[in-house]
């Protein structure tokens, strides 16, 4: 078995993550610069420090 | 007796099915048997068939030939077949979670809400496609399912909605008399609407999750998909209830029971003209506008309502990214979530690994403010009206994220819109009503009421589905 076939083996077995494609890799930067827009719309709003977040959630 | 292909009884509600039963007109039998055969034909038709379980079905329907044999009532659902979405476990068989590295995944106990309906007498006839996942990295296509785009029976070219895409497509078919369906922030909602289809979210905490898929531990809500708001509430009445298996379970049960809800006329509808007169898509209006003024003639008080500007979608985005990648973080970190169909879905989740604590807790702060804004609008409102979705179905073929037309390009108000991210931020429950059609695709409203106001969402919809028979239209197949 090559190095290239064993590695390829160990990267299923384990489930090692591959390098990205261009194309994901673009989408993954623009889901990065999504979370980067809610965190500066998030952060127009002014929250008092005794509004705490509805860690445990009942409606 | 033998159920024609084209037998009324496919589209009949709950009741009218129940009765039909005890009235011997069919055998339970028989009906599963029909029930089955037409969900396995025209399931594939729409993309909205995940499993079929017939040898299940039979089995449990003699079970129910032989309680009506001996006169043993247990509830209106008894024998009344139906299907859920594949989010569900169903013990021994395939729970895919509509999602390539989940197809072979099998769970050895039913999902609680399954538990409840077949005590109920109800039978389960197969599991429904769903978007994979639920969407919970975000999704650009319609494709973004195992069992590829989830078709709209009311035109084959559009999409059903998602993510209880095989929910709205079965049950706007007639292929299951009604279907359980889930929402995290929209789910239930967007394939009622898209597919004609009363849909109900309940509020957060009313029905068990133990056993189902969770995408976002503080947002997942299960539900029922139906054929109007009676049909809504009979299944509400079987599913609800407390759970000790689910951590958020309220505790409480429901009965339905709209009768002993205040009349008309001591009730206020808040509603914002924006939301009819700027947002909808042109050919969405008039249907709109004709819901809109049927709900005035009801008898209660309409009056304007806004919700304050607060980040809804960054809010809810933020929420249900870091909490779905949070809940797949195995899948993530294995490389098998690139298996999926959807490439911005597999990024969105990659993505939300990195979401700091910091911005996590924002939003959850901000939902703090969000469940507050709700409590003071309800002191003065009883129902929040708006269109549920502000179009029909987009077409299946086409990006799902690409802009629609609106009738006002610049709208003068901001209205109730983000009504879905937000009434979902706070729990709270909301009812998909159809209304009519635009350009031959159905058109739907949403109404939205306090935690546990289900039986004031559901009188409101018994009353709007007496005086209009969108309801009961049925596609040509």
């Amino acid at each position: 078995m090559t190095r290239r076939a064993l590695g390829v083996k160990l990267a299923i077995a384990t489930g090692a993550q591959a390098q990205p494609t261009p194309d994901a890799q673009q989408l993954l930067d623009q889901a990065r610069s999504s979370q980067v827009r809610n965190r500066e719309t998030m952060q127009r709003v002014s929250l008092p420090l005794d509004i705490e977040p509805a860690a445990v959630f009942k409606a | 007796m033998a159920i024609s292909a084209d037998d009324p009884v496919f589209f009949a509600t709950i009741s009218e099915i129940n009765a039909a039963l005890k009235q011997k007109k069919f055998s339970c039998v028989e009906l599963t048997r029909a029930f089955c055969d037409r969900l396995e034909r025209l399931g594939p038709r729409y993309n909205c068939l995940a499993l079929s379980l017939r040898e299940q079905a039979i089995r449990k329907s003699k079970e129910v030939d032989g309680d009506l044999k001996k006169d043993r009532q247990r509830s209106p659902l008894q024998g009344v077949p139906y299907a859920a979405k594949d989010l569900l476990s169903f013990a021994g068989q395939p729970t895919t979670w509509g999602a390539a590295p989940f197809a072979a995944q099998v769970f050895h106990t039913d999902a609680a809400v399954i538990t409840r309906l077949a005590k109920a007498g109800a039978v389960l006839t197969g599991k429904l496609s769903m978007v994979e996942l639920a969407g919970g990295g975000g999704y650009r296509s319609a494709g973004a399912s195992l069992q590829g785009p989830g078709l709209n029976p009311w035109d084959r070219t559009r999409w059903s909605g998602g993510s209880s895409s095989g929910s709205g497509a079965a049950v706007a078919a007639g292929l299951a008399p009604y279907a359980l369906g889930s929402e995290t922030s929209g789910s239930i909602l967007t394939p009622s609407a898209f597919c004609n289809v009363t849909g109900l979210r309940p509020t957060y905490g009313l029905v068990s999750r133990a056993g189902a898929m969770a995408l976002s531990w503080t947002m997942d809500k299960i539900g029922p998909m139906c054929r109007s708001a009676e049909d809504c509430g009979l299944v509400l009445q079987a599913i609800a209830g407390k759970d000790s298996k689910d951590p958020a379970s309220a505790g409480k049960n429901f009965y339905f029971a709209p009768q002993f809800v205040r009349p008309f006329a001591d009730m206020v509808i808040g509603y914002s003209p924006a939301d009819w007169n700027d947002y909808p898509e042109p050919a969405a209006q008039p249907a709109l506008q004709q819901a809109l003024e049927a709900f005035r003639q009801l008898g209660a008080k309409v009056v304007e309502a806004e919700l304050p500007d607060l980040p809804y979608s960054a809010v809810t985005g933020t929420v249900i990214s870091a909490e779905g990648s949070a809940a797949f973080e195995t899948l993530i970190r294995s490389g098998q979530v690139d298996r999926l169909a959807d490439a911005k879905q597999i990024a969105g989740l990659k993505a939300g690994l990195e979401i700091p604590a910091a911005d996590y807790l924002r939003a959850m702060r901000i939902r703090s403010l969000v469940q507050q804004a709700f409590r003071e609008i309800f002191v003065t409102v009883d129902v929040l009206l708006a269109p549920a979705r502000n179009g029909g179905a987009p077409k299946a073929a086409e990006p799902l994220d690409a802009p629609r037309p609106r009738a006002n390009a610049e709208p003068r108000a901001r209205g109730l819109q983000g009504l879905i991210p937000a009434a979902n931020l706070a729990g709270l429950p909301a009812l998909c009503l159809p209304c009519g059609f635009a350009e031959g695709l159905p058109v739907a409203v949403q109404l939205v009421s306090r935690p546990f106001g289900e039986n004031t969402l559901l009188r409101f919809g018994l009353e709007y589905q007496t005086r209009t028979d969108w309801h009961r239209r049925r596609p040509k197949l």
